[in-house]
């Protein structure tokens, strides 16, 4: 490690300092949130606040921004995520949250460490359940669980660049390696006003949908609550049977009216706010994922229908989960197990077109996670080219999306990226099961870690906590899938290239006989 | 309609619509198809002699009327080369028009069968999959054998169109590909790839026949038992045979030899031992079926050692897309289903007779997903694809990934058809990957076989194009498919049909 003026260069441990201290911010809100709610989990909170704080800081001050290659962002972001939810188990553990009897200190960590995960990442599993439920937390854990999601939907290293103007260039490849889809449209000349304005938009849609709630018979801090998961595509609430506890049409509107604009591409909002163009239209990708959930919503409620729903039981609940599972969104509608909304105890049909929803995912630039529409439609693209050729070998045909040529190189990015996708599905399934999870459970779990989803199918339903579904390994595995999907794979897989590339340099600079020798 | 058009040939003014290369393709296709089944019938009722001898005439008649009529019209078919997309139409209706002529043979030779199993059984006989639905259980040795060695035909037919018109198979065995001359002693052109291929065949049925002979089972269970075998097939009609011990080992060994390539083989045969060492796939292939018996093995909790010939009895059958049915162990694990899953995914070396992925498509999907975590640490650099030290062509690595795709849209299209129509989550998924694999038999979460015999006629019918396309390698079905959209969007559009009528005739 070097050190230069008294400081050490390391651009991951500058970033993570930084983001630790947002976290810092996050849970000090929570405890001011605390004090309206008779001072429970004051005293936990503030000192978690004050740990945080000063940890942070010591990151922050003790080191400088270093290299900034491929290698450095990845090792970067992937080490702010995982410090960020690592120390995000600070105030549930000081608090208490997932202890219970029957288990030990491990397992209440992990409980801790998957709740983090899984609310930095957005995902909106949850290990609250009958055991343990989620209406008996005070306020200042719940939006603190609340804004771990807010945080983690826009990206804490999107948060850190558009505070850190010294990160210049580097700070859109940091935002790349954050950002889901394949790639980053700058909407501002400078990457900070980029960052800045991707948040405005954020905020901006985080108070309208708070707003919404609000007017629709949510209570405040409810409203705020449910308003920072739905931005962020989350899906963690603070009722044990989510939106279900409600039973009102117009919030499950409001809620898939935010999903679907979170879920769009956010460059979309900035050209429609700056420059006044209305780009929805022309886009193919948001008409295709319009397109994709009109015809999901059709099939499956036809299908609940022909089940024996009423038509429109059957409308309401596929709207809602359909648009809750392709934006990644993670509320439930369900009064209970078994209820009309609950989807893992519908027919098999159903289940099996949500689980490609649940892979499908949102536009590309969004909050939500899964495959992405544009990686589906480039798929597509791609294989009716190449069916094409095959069919007419002469012929130069090219594979495209709307009016556009699909670049080759494209494509091969995006062939890797569904390649290990599909790998790490295997790889978790297979763990999964081996941990003792059923298939269906298993590979519902893995996709929706991957996507960042949810819930997932068969134990880990809307209305099950994944405590029911998976054991304490399982969860833990689960965990670090959810941080792969959430940085989109390639910042997990290498963030130990540098690393490694250092002790190996050590290793040598060891065995090189020194000059004076 | 379509052969009297065709006695036009020659006449460039009355060249119609009709007589495209397409048409003449399905034509050819037919009678392949036809011919193929009708000659498999007339050696069934030779066999049939041996028994009874009841079938006989009817399984004479059918063959040589079908085969004399295949001929005959075969004279009006035009003899113009086609392309290889026209090539892929010929062998898909082929292979279709052959299942539709077992079908009828079925339906009339047995008793109390519909059309719909007949169809499905002739399906799953010519696509090597383990599935049956007719109980074979009072027919003649006639009809088994037809069922039997209607396997092997299209097992057969599928390595030959693998060889000869796969784009990938070629490159990976050298057909076509520069510089790579060290595998033209095995297919050197297309007449001695046949002559080869039969052969391997023959040598190994032959072999595994004699092979079982010294077990306790006659002459006619173990040509049955190994024409299944070599074909994939997995279809006997009596399951117990595999509770012995010996007969165990040697179906381990048939089935080894059945998912290795004939290219393996072929040197084998040719006393080439030292390249078995250097095929990379082998090895793979080898170590998928260690590592799988050993998971299979520690799961089943026993540690006798016919728990481990099991182990590797049921690895192998699903790897190689066999399909023999065998009972379950009983401690079954929910990873034990998966893994078999996974294996009947994966299935043998290419240019096996087994389906699925198989392992050289598996192995440049590994290398597309290295090169990506490459170009991730280096966006600029150049990284070619290569598998076992050789540089993979680019087009042929989209055409694996497009495979890939595609692989998993007709698994999830043929699953959610099978839910729509009330068969449980896992059922479909384990369904629909069998049958595209052409593997089987299908286990529930238990490892409890589940007959197809319990699905619906839709059910099963939802399964044979998945069968069809997987015994194809994909490509023929689709790009028939395609044709079949093409010209029916353009034979209802009376524009575009005027148009290619006069491109035709110029």
């Amino acid at each position: 490690m070097k050190i230069e003026n008294q400081k050490i260069v390391s651009t991951s441990m500058h970033m993570t300092g930084i983001a630790v201290i947002f976290v810092a911010v996050g849970v000090g809100l929570s405890t001011i949130v605390s004090i309206f709610d008779n001072r429970v989990d004051f005293f936990q909170l503030l000192l978690s606040t004050v740990i945080l704080i000063f940890v942070g800081s010591v990151l922050f001050k003790s080191s400088e921004l270093g290299g900034t290659d491929q290698a450095s962002i990845f090792t970067a972001v992937g080490t702010t995520w995982l410090v960020v939810s690592l120390l995000g188990t600070i105030p549930y553990l000081f608090v208490g949250t997932f202890s219970r009897a029957g288990i030990g200190l491990p397992e209440v960590f992990v409980d801790s460490l998957f709740e983090s995960v899984s609310g930095f990442t957005a995902t909106g599993s949850t290990v609250f359940g009958v055991h343990n439920s989620i209406q008996s937390q005070g306020s200042g854990i719940l939006i603190y669980r609340q804004l771990t999601q807010w945080m983690g939907g826009m990206g804490i290293v999107v948060l850190v660049v558009s505070v850190l103007p010294s990160l210049r260039a580097s700070g859109l490849g940091l935002i790349d390696a954050e950002a889901p889809g394949a790639g980053v449209e700058r909407i501002a000349p400078r990457v900070v006003e980029t960052a800045k304005k991707f948040w405005y938009i954020y905020v901006s849609l985080t108070v309208f949908i708070a707003l919404g709630f609000f007017l629709f018979g949510m209570g405040l801090f409810d409203a705020i609550a449910h308003g920072l998961s739905a931005a962020s595509t989350g899906g963690f609430s603070t009722k044990d049977i989510s939106l279900g506890y409600w039973n009102s049409i117009t919030i499950e509107i409001v809620a898939m009216a935010g999903f679907l604009i979170a879920a769009t591409n956010f460059t979309l909002h900035a050209r429609l706010i700056e420059r006044k163009r209305f780009d929805y239209a022309s886009d193919s990708e948001f008409k295709s994922f319009i397109g994709v959930i009109f015809l999901g919503v059709l099939v499956i409620t036809l299908l609940l229908n022909g089940e024996g729903f009423s038509f429109g039981s059957s409308l309401r609940n596929a709207s809602f989960n359909v648009i809750t599972l392709a934006t990644s969104g993670g509320f439930g509608n369900a009064l209970g197990s078994g209820e009309a909304g609950d989807f893992a105890s519908w027919p098999g049909s159903t289940q099996l077109l949500l689980l490609f929803f649940i892979v499908l995912g949102g536009c590309s630039g969004s909050t939500s996670g899964g495959v992405k529409i544009m990686r589906f439609r480039i798929g597509l693209a791609h294989a009716h080219s190449a069916l094409r050729s095959i069919m007419r070998p002469r012929a130069l045909i090219q594979a495209r999306m709307g009016n556009r040529t699909v670049n080759d190189s494209l494509v091969e990015r995006i062939a890797g990226f569904v390649v290990i996708y599909g790998m790490l599905v295997i790889i978790g399934t297979f763990i999964l099961t081996a941990l003792g999870s059923d298939l269906i459970t298993s590979l519902s779990g893995t996709f929706s870690a991957l996507g960042n989803m949810g819930p997932g199918l068969g134990e880990v339903g809307p209305t099950s906590s994944f405590v029911d579904g998976f054991s304490a390994p399982g969860r833990l595995v689960l965990l670090i899938f959810m941080l792969i999907g959430r940085l989109e794979i390639f910042p997990m897989l290498l963030m130990f290239v540098l690393p490694y590339r250092a002790s190996l340099q050590a290793v040598k600079s060891k065995k090189m006989p020194r000059e004076s020798d | 309609m379509i052969f009297s058009l065709y006695s036009k040939r020659g006449n460039s003014q009355s060249v119609s619509y009709v007589n495209s290369p397409i048409w003449i393709a399905v034509s050819r296709g037919i009678l392949v198809g036809v011919s193929s089944a009708g000659l498999l019938a007339v050696l069934s009722g030779l066999v049939d002699l041996t028994d009874s001898g009841s079938d006989t005439a009817f399984f004479l008649i059918f063959g040589i009327l079908t085969t004399l009529i295949s001929a005959y019209l075969a004279r009006y078919v035009s003899g113009k080369k086609l392309k290889r997309s026209e090539i892929f139409i010929e062998v898909t209706s082929g292979f279709f028009f052959c299942i539709l002529c077992s079908s009828f043979l079925y339906l009339l030779l047995i008793e109390k069968v519909n059309f719909g199993d007949a169809f499905f059984e002739s399906a799953a006989a010519f696509t090597t999959t383990s599935f049956t639905v007719i109980d074979f259980g009072i027919s003649g040795r006639g009809v088994i054998f037809y069922r039997t060695a209607s396997q092997l035909l299209g097992s057969f037919a599928a390595v030959l169109t693998a060889v000869i018109l796969i784009p990938i198979s070629q490159d990976n065995f050298g057909l076509g590909t520069p510089g790579r001359t060290d595998t033209k002693d095995v297919f050197p052109e297309k007449k001695k790839a046949v002559k080869n291929i039969s052969l391997i065949y023959m040598v190994s049925t032959l072999l595994l026949t004699l092979a079982l002979l010294v077990t306790e089972l006659d002459f006619f269970d173990s040509l049955l038992i190994s024409l299944s075998t070599i074909s994939t097939g997995g279809f006997v009609r009596n399951k117990d045979v595999f509770e012995s011990s010996s007969v165990q080992l040697l179906l381990i060994a048939g089935m080894i030899t059945t998912g290795t390539s004939v290219v393996v083989i072929w040197r084998l045969l040719s006393r080439k031992v030292n390249s078995l060492f250097r095929s990379s796939e082998l090895i793979t292939y080898l170590a998928l079926i260690m590592g799988a018996a050993f998971l299979l093995f520690v799961w089943a909790d026993k540690g006798t050692t016919s728990s481990l010939s099991k182990s590797f009895f049921i690895a192998l059958s699903s790897i190689s897309t066999t399909g023999f049915h065998i009972s379950a162990f009983d401690n079954w694990t929910v990873s034990a289903g998966f893994l078999l899953l996974l294996l009947v995914t994966i299935g043998p070396m290419s240019l096996s007779s087994g389906g699925g992925f198989q392992i050289y498509r598996l192995r440049i999907l590994l290398a597309v997903s290295v090169r990506e975590l490459i170009r991730q640490l280096h966006p600029r650099a150049v990284v070619k694809i290569k598998v076992a030290g050789e540089s993979v062509l680019e087009d042929r690595v989209r055409q694996v990934v497009v495979f890939q795709f595609i692989f998993t849209s007709i698994i999830f299209l043929t699953a959610t058809v099978l839910t729509i129509s009330g068969v449980g989550v896992y059922e479909a998924l384990s369904s629909s990957i069998n049958a595209l694999a052409t593997a089987g038999p299908i286990r529930n979460a238990d490892g409890m076989v589940i007959g197809v015999s319990s699905f619906s006629m839709t059910e099963r019918l939802a399964l044979v194009p998945a069968m069809l396309s997987g015994r194809l390698y994909l490509l023929p079905v689709l790009i028939s498919f395609g044709y079949v959209f093409s010209e029916t969007r353009n034979f209802l559009r009376p524009r575009r049909r005027i148009l290619h009528a006069i491109r035709s005739n110029n």
